[in-house]
């Protein structure tokens, strides 16, 4: 039987540390509840009651909510302002069968972007300020509600990707930015992984500013809907109409690609929710599936060496983010070829998806060097010098 | 004056067998320095109230010296400065006087460009404008851009998370930051990040950002580059108060568009510098505001015009577009040369760093004034208004007998004000020596104490930068205690 608790404040959240002596799963909605090692939870802590907005400045840019603030009512309230978060984060509950909610403390404990990651930044970038317990039922802060703040260690950036292993979170504060005036993708038709990935650099390297630049090879673009039946390279553009009418004729002439199609609007942005959220794995649910961050130009062949795993790929980040789906009982889901392809590349890689028993023996998370294992662990003793946050759902002793 | 700890008189007395044994490390004859007089140079950084002279200093060539020196440190128990180009405002390069100085000035190589992945990697005494310069010819650039670009380091822009007027756009240091080579503490080398994005553990990169020089020596760093612009030009107006000039930033911020920079000057800014730079800045106002927009010529026109329509509102009582490159130079003259203006209109002065929310500039500005006629300073204050990074210049004369003291403690409370506002103490600066006995104004016992216990986990002697960031006081607690 699991013991759950949900403290309302984050004084209960604080009370609640201190008297629990054991070790306790920290969690928001829980939809993330498949992301990471399995480990034996007898005591859950849920923030799923510490919800709504704390202060929101439009014009400041920024936004505080309770971090049980579910994902789609906090982009509500930042719609009403016509502003977002400028980091995208998918709500990937979805790929673990989960109707649970994603919250604003869990896309930024698992430090989730998106698509815009490319060129506005990620889930890191954008957390100025937490308020969280550690440990040991101190409650805490750091960074604060304004977007340049060097004042003291930047224990956001440290907290972000955590996985809930060094603090619960209990407020988060974003750095906001406005809604795209409007959008346009240009859809490259019919390129190979390695020209698609050549295409994607080639209009990095340009003035035009592309925000995001995907490849979806024939096999995944049939799954989109109103998308034709071959590869598509895709380059999305923001900002005002006029400028978008010159930037996308600038990055036709500069391609210099035949057959492009062009998507505006809502078709666009359809488009790159479904690239965001992975909706192309969504089935069949038992594949493993892996996330990889690699080099950009490095991200096709990475996908060359990994064929003989019988899986499919597509490509966010300009070709350095690579979505995998690997067919369901693979010895180890693929993580040796994996780590070793990645040995060659640089980057690592994530296994997002995968069952409990494989998920309790291979690293879902990139192995790390032995100097640098040692400073994760001085710095969990740091946080949490009991162990009792999460412990093992990164790292087996993290 | 903020205190410095008593030196080790242990060390101080081993000073001649500390240099020979560095001598062994270093290849360069000319890589350890131990004469006085060209030790001189080391003794401060940009804040010059303070100095000290430093056992010696040592120029490393190469990551391996450096992972040398800095394990012969730990066992020896030598403590170490880092030193970029001294440009710090808040003492972050202060050296001790029983430390040595690791200075990155002879690591100055450009290793590898990579336009396909936009990444350059270099070793960390380039310049920061050193970086765009590497590959301007290819129409790229570093964003990071602050005002002492032409001095300062990759090595300090790290250890500071450096910002500039840009980025509002673009981001400060962190953002821009892919990978490094780290020398921790120990001499232990680690290399984090990449040409890829994000961590695979923690964030390891992030946290050391922005750690001033207190976690380990950047020896390798790899940064992103971006394609510049076609084109960027500004438009300045002038207001007859503060507030206005903020609610105009506020509308423009308001109707979606971010520019790549808002700059704010004050009336004694913008007489300070005009005199000096004769930008054609107009007198009668009473806060200066300059947009820059980037993009094609049509681009720019469109959004300078969008930016004048929602300026309107606020009764701008100056308006001048920069139509060509000249006059867009012409407009930055007077703000680039701001410093050195208020350096001329007075002996001394004191540059503080906090950042406020945006909305609520025109408090702090009629707080400041009030704190600085309260000790009898003249300011000038240069704001980062899109961002809300505020430099307040407060004016004095060191010559004076305790001017330099009151003029730390006028900086002290507006320091507090800003964080009283909602802001903090540093926006770009750091904490260095200049605001470390401020920083339980920002954070309680416990988070300080969580915070240095961060720096036992990466240097567990205490060793690198110890009289930086955290009240001396509160840090000798924690020894005692250990």
């Amino acid at each position: 039987m699991t013991d759950f608790l949900r403290p309302e404040t984050p004084e209960e959240v604080a009370e609640a540390i201190k008297d629990i002596g054991r070790p306790i799963g920290i969690e928001g909605g829980g939809g993330l509840k498949g992301l990471g090692r399995t480990v034996d939870e007898q005591c859950i802590l849920k923030t799923d009651r510490l919800t709504g907005v704390v202060e929101y400045s439009p014009t400041e840019l920024f936004v505080s909510f309770a971090a049980g603030t579910t994902l789609a009512d906090a982009k509500a309230v930042l719609a009403e302002k016509n502003q977002r978060l400028p980091f995208d984060p998918p709500d990937l509950t979805h790929l673990y069968g989960s109707n649970a909610p994603a919250t604003v403390g869990g896309v930024a404990a698992a430090g989730l972007s998106g698509p815009s990651r490319l060129a506005s930044g990620a889930a890191r970038d954008f957390l100025i300020g937490i308020k969280f317990v550690d440990g040991i039922g101190q409650y805490m802060h750091g960074g604060g509600r304004v977007m340049k703040n060097v004042t003291g260690y930047d224990l956001c950036k440290i907290s972000a990707g955590a996985m809930g292993t060094l603090g619960v979170f209990t407020e988060v504060t974003f750095k906001v930015l406005p809604n795209a005036v409007a959008e346009r993708t240009l859809a490259l038709q019919g390129l190979d992984d390695f020209a698609g990935q050549a295409a994607m650099s080639a209009a990095l390297k340009t003035p035009f500013e592309p925000v995001a630049a995907a490849h979806l090879p024939a096999n995944i673009a049939e799954r989109f809907e109103g998308i034709s039946n071959s590869s598509q390279t895709l380059i999305r553009f923001e900002g005002f109409p006029d400028s978008l009418d010159y930037r996308t004729e600038a990055i036709r002439k500069h391609l210099q690609a035949e057959n492009i199609i062009t998507y505006d609007g809502e078709a666009s942005a359809a488009i790159w929710s479904g690239v965001r959220d992975i909706l192309p794995f969504q089935s069949p649910d038992d594949r493993a599936i892996w996330r990889i961050s690699t080099a950009p130009t490095a991200g096709p062949d990475l996908v060359a060496k990994l064929q003989g795993l019988g899986g499919e790929a597509f490509y966010d980040w300009a070709g350095g983010m690579i979505w995998l789906a690997l067919p369901p009982h693979l010895e180890a889901a693929g993580s040796a070829e994996i780590r070793s392809a990645i040995e060659f590349t640089g980057g690592h890689a994530t296994l997002m998806r995968g069952p409990e028993p494989v998920r309790a023996v291979v690293d879902v998370f990139q192995p790390l060097a032995p100097t640098i294992m040692k400073l994760t662990k001085g710095l969990k003793d740091v946080f949490d010098p009991n162990g009792i946050l999460n412990p093992g759902r990164m790292y087996a002793d993290i | 004056m903020v205190m410095l700890p008593d030196p080790d008189p242990a060390i101080l007395a081993a000073r001649e067998e500390i240099i020979r044994d560095l001598r062994t490390i270093i290849a360069a004859v000319d890589g350890v320095i131990d004469h006085p007089d060209e030790i001189k140079p080391y003794e401060t950084d940009a804040l010059t109230a303070y100095k000290e002279t430093p056992l010696a200093v040592v120029l490393p060539e190469t990551t391996d010296e450096v992972a040398a020196v800095m394990a012969y440190c730990h066992s020896r128990g030598v403590k170490v400065v880092a030193r970029g180009a001294g440009t710090s405002l808040a003492g972050g390069a202060l050296p001790l006087k029983d430390a040595i100085v690791l200075g990155v000035s002879k690591m100055t190589q450009i290793l590898e460009v990579d336009y396909d992945n936009r990444t350059i990697t270099l070793q960390p005494g380039v310049t920061n404008l050193g970086v765009t310069d590497a590959v301007s010819g290819d129409r790229f650039f570093y964003a990071p851009d602050p005002s002492s670009q032409l001095a300062c380091t990759i090595a300090g822009n790290i250890g500071m998370n450096s910002g500039g007027a840009h980025c509002l756009k673009y981001g400060v240091t962190s953002n821009n930051l892919m990978g490094v080579e780290l020398v921790l503490p120990t001499g232990e080398i680690v290399r984090l990040g990449g040409k890829h994005l994000d961590a695979g553990g923690l964030d390891l990169l992030g946290l050391i950002t922005g750690s001033e020089g207190m976690l380990g020596v950047v020896t390798e760093a790899t940064l992103r580059i971006l394609h510049s612009p076609e084109g960027a030009r500004p438009i300045l107006f002038g207001f007859k108060s503060s507030r206005d000039a903020g609610a105009c930033v506020d509308a423009i911020i308001a109707s979606g568009i971010i520019p790549v920079a808002i700059e704010f000057m004050d009336r004694p800014a913008i007489h300070a510098t005009e005199k000096f730079a004769h930008a054609g800045y107009p007198l009668d106002v009473e806060a200066l505001l300059i947009i820059e927009v980037e993009g094609s010529r049509d681009e720019i026109d469109a959004m300078l015009s969008r930016i004048q329509n929602i300026a309107k509102d606020f009764s701008p009582a100056y308006e001048r577009v920069a139509k060509t490159s000249a006059e867009s130079i012409a407009i930055w003259k007077g703000r680039k040369s701001a410093f050195g203006a208020i350096g001329r209109i007075s002996p001394d002065y004191f540059c503080m760093d906090g950042t406020i929310p945006t909305g609520k500039l025109p408090e702090a500005l009629d707080g400041i004034a009030s704190i600085c006629q309260s000790y009898g300073f003249e300011v000038a204050n240069i704001f980062h208004a899109g961002d809300g990074n505020l430099h307040p210049l407060i004016l004095y004369n060191a010559n004076e007998p305790g001017e330099t003291e009151r003029a730390e403690a006028c900086g002290g409370d507006i320091l507090k004000l800003c964080v009283a506002l909602g802001g903090c103490l540093t926006g770009e600066h750091g904490v260095g020596v200049e605001k470390r006995d401020l920083m339980t104004e920002q954070f309680t016992a416990d988070e300080l104490d969580l915070q240095r216990r961060i720096k036992r986990a990466f240097d567990p002697k205490y060793l690198m930068n110890p009289h930086k960031v955290f009240p001396l006081e509160a840090t000798s607690m924690m020894e005692a205690a250990e």
